[in-house]
C-alpha cells in the first residue's frame, strides 16, 4: 500500500515541478532589433530599438530623429513594458511604454511619466491625446542572430514539453495499472 | 520756498522738459528694429504687437464688463440678459437656445446653417466635464521648466491647481449647481467654478459653427441684416460635437448629451464685475477694448490664424502653387447621415483606414457637400455677399499641420492631416518688400525644432497656430526661418537690446495660451502680462509701440453680437480685441467692425504696404455706419483698419 502511495506522490510531485519549471519559460523573446512607431501628439514619430534581455529584463537603446535615448524594461509572459528615458531639451524626460507582443509584432500605449498628458487639436476639443505605439522586429543580422539563439530555447521547451507529456502518460499508464492491479 | 523744493521743481521741470525732447525727437524716426533704412509709418506706432490667445468669445470674457466715463459696450449685462450678478436679467430670452432638426427626411435632406423645427429647450443640456482631472503639471518647479520665462511672477502655480476632479468627458459636470436642471440660455461658470479651475472646451469646427450661429436671409433685419440668430449652440454641441469620425473617441451618432463629451459648455460665461479676468479688465479700463471685434472665419485654430496671415485661405496645392483636388476622404461632408440628426457624413480625422478626415471644401463648386447652404445665404442677403472662392480650389477649413518641419524638412511623412506648403503672399512678404522687421515669436520654438510631433513634454509649441510656417517661401529659406520664426523667449531679448522688430506676432504655447480643457485665461493673463510688463520698463519702446491682444476664436462659446458675412468663410462671433499703448488709454469703447484681418489691414496702412494680393479680404472697405447703430456696416461687407481706435492727436 505505501508502495503504491509513493507511485503515485512521486509522479504527482513531478509534474507539479515540471509546470512550474515551464512557465518559468514563457516569458516572450523581445531581445533583437524592432521598428517602433508611436503616434505623437502631432504625428507617427519611427525609430529602430535594439532590444537586449537577461531573461525577463530588457536593455538596449532608441535610435530616432527625437534622439538615442536608453531602454530599460521587462517582460511578463507577452506582456512588454519599457522606458525611453530622453536627456531633453530642455530638461530630461521619460516616456513609458506598456504593451503586448503577438509573434513578431508588438502594440500598446504609452504616457509621459509624471505628468498628464497635453491636449489633441485634431477634433478642436481639446481631448487628451490617446498615445499609442506599435512595433515591428526586423528581419536583419541581429534578430537573425537572435533566432539563432532562439531557436535552441524553442527546440529546449519543445523538448521539455514532450518529456513532460511522456511523463506524464508514462505515470498515468503506471497509475492506472496499479488501480486496475 | 527753500531751496531743496526749488531744486526739486527745477528737477521736475528738466525731467519734463527732457521726456517732452525726447518724445518730440523720436516721433517720426525709425524703429529701433534691425532695418537699415528709416522707415516711414503713418502714425506715431513704430512698433506693432499682436498676441494671439485661444478660444474665448467676447460675452465669454466681458459678459458683465462696465466700461467707464460714460462710454457704452454692447454684452450680456448691456442687452439685459443678465444682472450684473451673472443671474438672469429681464432680457434673459434672448439668450436662449434650440434643438432643431437636420436630416435626410427634412428640407433638401442636405446640411443647413439654418435648420428647421426649432423647439426652444427648457433646460439646455447639461455641461460635460471636461479637462483634465488633475492639473497637468503636478509642482511649480515643472511649470517654470514648460513655460520658462513666460508668464509673470506669481502665475506659475496656475499651472499646477485647478484639476476638475471628474472623469473627462462622460460624466455630468456636477461642480456647477443645477448642471442638470440649467435654463434655456446662458449661465455663469463662476465661482462654483472657481476662475483658476479648468473646464470643458466647445466644438468649433467650420460648419458646426455655421450651424450655431444660424444665419437665415429670411429673418434679415435692419439692425440684423445677416439674419444671424446664434441660438444652436448646444444642439451642435450634442448632435455632431468635434466630429463623426472617431478621433475624439466618437465614431457613432450621439444617443445622450453625454456621447459628444460636450453637453452645452458653450453657454458658460465668466463675471469681470466679479473679479474674473482681473488683468484683461485692468487693461480695458486703462487702454481701449473692442465690442465689435471678430473671429475671421467659421471654426478653429488654423484657419483663423491663416485669415491673419494671409488675409485669405490657403489651399491644397502639389506645393509649388499649382492647385490639385485633395483626395476624396479628406472632402468635408456635413450632409446628415442617413437616420440621423445632424451626424455628419465626413468630418474630422480618421475616417475610412486611419486616412481620411475631412477638412477641405472646393467652394466654387455648388455640388459639392456644404456649399450650397452657405452659398445661397451668402446670396439671398439683402447685401449679397461674393463667397470669393476661385474654381479648382480647395480651401482648408480646419486644423491641418503645416507641409514642413521646423527645420524646413517636409512633414507630409508625419501625418496624413498635414497641407502642402503654401504659395500665396502673406504678411510677412509685404512687409519684407517693404525692409520692414518682422518676427513671429512661438513659445516652445527652440524644444520643438528637436521634435515636430510633439513626443517631449517640453514642446509646447503651436505648429497650425504659425501662420508664416504653411508658406513655403518662409520655410525652404535657412535665412528666413531664422530671420522671421523665434522662440518667444527671445521677445525678451529682443526687448531689451532695443532690436524689437517693426512687426511681431506672439503666440503662448498650449499650457499658457487660455484654451479651455487645456489652458486658462488665467494663464493667458500671466503670458500677457509678462510682455506688457516688459515694454513698459522699456519707456522708449512703449512710447511707439501699440500692443493688440485678441484670441484665435470664441472657441464655439456664445456670443450675443452682430455676425458680418463678408465671404464664405466668415466672420464669426466676436471675441475680445484690447488695443494697449500710449495712444489708446483711458478705457475707451471701440465699436467698429473688424477682425482679425483689421490688424492685419492696421499694419499695411501703418507702414505703407497696401492689400496683399487681388482677392484677399484687406481689400474689403473700411465700414460706413448710422449714427444710431456703429456696429453694423451699411456698406458690407466692410472691416475697419483700427486706426480709430487710436487717439494719435494727443
Amino acid at each position: 500500500m505505501r508502495s503504491r502511495s509513493l507511485a503515485l506522490f512521486l509522479p504527482f510531485l513531478w509534474m507539479v515541478f515540471s509546470i512550474a519549471a515551464l512557465g518559468q519559460d514563457k516569458s516572450a523573446t523581445v531581445a533583437g532589433k524592432w521598428q517602433i512607431s508611436w503616434e505623437a501628439r502631432f504625428g507617427t514619430e519611427r525609430g529602430t530599438i535594439q532590444f537586449e534581455q537577461a531573461e525577463s529584463k530588457l536593455s538596449g537603446n532608441l535610435q530616432a530623429r527625437v534622439g538615442s535615448p536608453k531602454v530599460t524594461g521587462a517582460v511578463d509572459g507577452n506582456k512588454v513594458s519599457f522606458d525611453l528615458a530622453f536627456q531633453g531639451p530642455p530638461k530630461p524626460f521619460t516616456l513609458v511604454f506598456t504593451g503586448t507582443m503577438d509573434g513578431d509584432k508588438m502594440a500598446g500605449k504609452f504616457e509621459i511619466k509624471g505628468m498628464t498628458d497635453g491636449y489633441d487639436w485634431h477634433g478642436e476639443n481639446a481631448h487628451p491625446t490617446s498615445y499609442t505605439w506599435t512595433a515591428v522586429r526586423q528581419p536583419d543580422r541581429s534578430q537573425a542572430d537572435t533566432q539563432e539563439t532562439a531557436a535552441p530555447a524553442n527546440r529546449y521547451y519543445c523538448q521539455q514539453v514532450l518529456i513532460h507529456n511522456l511523463w506524464i502518460f508514462f505515470n498515468l499508464k503506471f497509475i492506472i495499472t496499479l488501480h486496475n492491479g | 520756498m527753500s531751496p531743496q523744493s526749488l531744486f526739486a521743481q527745477v528737477r521736475q521741470r528738466l525731467a519734463v522738459g527732457l521726456s517732452l525732447f525726447s518724445l518730440l525727437a523720436n516721433f517720426g524716426a525709425p524703429a529701433t528694429a534691425s532695418a537699415a533704412e528709416p522707415i516711414h509709418t503713418t502714425s506715431p506706432i513704430k512698433h506693432v504687437i499682436v498676441i494671439i490667445g485661444e478660444n474665448r468669445s467676447f460675452d465669454h470674457v466681458f459678459a458683465t464688463y462696465q466700461p467707464k466715463n460714460g462710454e457704452t459696450v454692447w454684452n450680456l449685462l448691456s442687452e439685459g440678459i443678465v444682472k450684473v450678478n451673472g443671474k438672469p436679467g429681464p432680457n434673459y430670452s434672448k439668450s436662449a437656445q434650440y434643438s432643431a432638426v437636420d436630416s435626410t427626411d427634412v428640407g433638401s435632406g442636405t446640411y443647413s446653417i439654418s435648420p428647421p423645427e426649432k423647439t426652444i429647450y427648457t433646460n439646455i443640456p447639461p455641461v460635460v466635464a471636461g479637462g483634465p482631472t488633475t492639473p497637468f503639471l503636478p509642482t511649480v518647479q515643472l511649470a517654470k521648466e514648460i513655460e520658462p520665462g513666460q508668464l509673470a511672477p506669481g502665475y506659475y502655480r496656475d499651472l499646477t491647481i485647478g484639476g476638475t476632479g471628474l472623469e473627462a468627458y462622460t460624466v455630468p459636470d456636477t461642480r456647477i449647481p443645477n448642471d442638470l436642471s440649467l435654463p434655456e440660455g446662458v449661465f455663469q461658470l463662476t465661482p462654483a467654478v472657481s476662475y483658476n479651475d479648468y473646464a470643458n472646451s466647445p466644438v468649433h469646427r467650420f460648419y458646426q459653427m455655421w450651424q450655431q450661429a444660424d444665419c437665415s436671409a429670411a429673418t434679415s433685419t435692419a439692425s440684423n441684416p445677416s439674419g444671424c440668430a446664434s441660438d444652436l449652440f448646444p444642439w451642435v454641441e450634442v448632435t455632431i460635437g468635434a466630429g463623426s469620425d472617431g478621433s475624439s473617441g466618437y465614431t457613432t451618432p450621439p444617443t445622450s448629451y453625454l456621447s459628444t463629451g460636450e453637453g452645452s459648455t458653450s453657454m458658460e460665461f465668466y463675471n469681470v464685475s466679479n473679479g474674473d479676468a482681473p488683468y484683461l479688465k485692468s487693461l480695458a479700463d486703462n487702454y481701449t477694448l473692442s465690442d465689435n471685434f471678430h473671429q475671421s472665419v467659421m471654426g478653429g485654430t488654423m484657419a483663423n490664424h491663416i485669415e491673419f496671415g494671409y488675409a485669405d485661405s490657403i489651399w491644397y496645392s502639389d506645393g509649388n502653387g499649382n492647385a490639385l483636388t485633395p483626395p476624396s476622404n479628406q472632402i468635408e461632408n456635413p450632409n446628415p447621415q442617413p437616420g440621423t440628426n445632424n451626424w455628419y457624413d465626413d468630418d474630422g480625422y480618421g475616417g475610412s483606414g486611419g486616412s481620411g478626415g475631412g477638412s477641405y471644401v472646393g467652394c466654387a463648386d455648388l455640388s459639392q457637400p456644404g456649399v450650397p447652404a452657405i452659398t445661397n445665404y451668402l446670396e439671398s442677403l439683402p447685401r449679397p455677399v461674393n463667397p470669393n472662392c476661385d474654381t479648382g480650389h480647395f480651401y482648408i477649413l480646419n486644423n491641418y499641420n503645416p507641409g514642413f518641419n521646423g527645420d524646413g524638412s517636409s512633414s507630409l511623412s508625419l501625418s496624413p492631416f498635414t497641407i502642402p506648403g503654401s504659395s500665396v503672399r502673406h504678411i510677412g512678404d509685404a512687409l519684407s518688400a517693404k525692409n520692414v522687421s518682422w518676427k513671429y515669436y512661438g513659445d516652445g520654438w527652440n524644444v520643438y525644432l528637436t521634435d515636430p510631433t510633439f513626443s517631449n513634454p517640453f514642446d509646447t509649441y503651436c505648429n497650425i497656430c504659425n501662420p508664416f510656417q504653411y508658406a513655403t517661401d518662409i520655410m525652404t529659406s535657412a535665412s528666413n526661418r531664422t530671420q522671421h520664426i523665434n522662440d518667444s523667449q527671445n521677445i525678451y531679448e529682443d526687448i531689451k537690446a532695443g532690436a524689437l522688430p517693426a512687426v511681431s506676432i506672439v503666440k503662448p504655447g498650449w499650457p499658457s495660451d487660455g484654451h479651455p480643457a487645456s489652458s486658462k485665461i488665467e494663464l493667458f493673463e500671466g503670458f500677457t502680462k509678462n510682455i506688457v510688463t516688459a515694454l513698459q520698463a522699456n519707456p522708449d519702446l512703449w512710447s511707439t509701440t501699440a500692443v493688440f491682444i485678441t484670441f484665435d476664436e470664441g472657441g464655439g462659446y456664445y456670443d450675443s453680437g452682430y455676425i458680418q458675412p463678408v465671404d464664405f468663410f466668415g466672420d464669426g462671433t466676436r471675441i475680445p480685441l484690447l488695443i494697449v499703448s500710449p495712444y489708446s488709454t483711458g478705457g475707451h469703447m471701440t465699436h467698429t467692425y473688424t477682425d482679425h484681418v483689421s490688424i492685419t489691414k492696421f499694419i499695411e496702412r501703418n507702414f505703407g504696404l497696401g492689400p496683399l494680393t487681388g482677392r484677399s479680404r484687406d481689400n474689403l472697405p473700411n465700414p460706413k455706419t448710422s449714427k444710431t447703430n456703429p456696429y453694423v456696416p451699411l456698406n458690407s461687407p466692410a472691416i475697419g483698419d483700427l486706426f480709430d481706435a487710436f487717439n494719435f492727436g494727443k
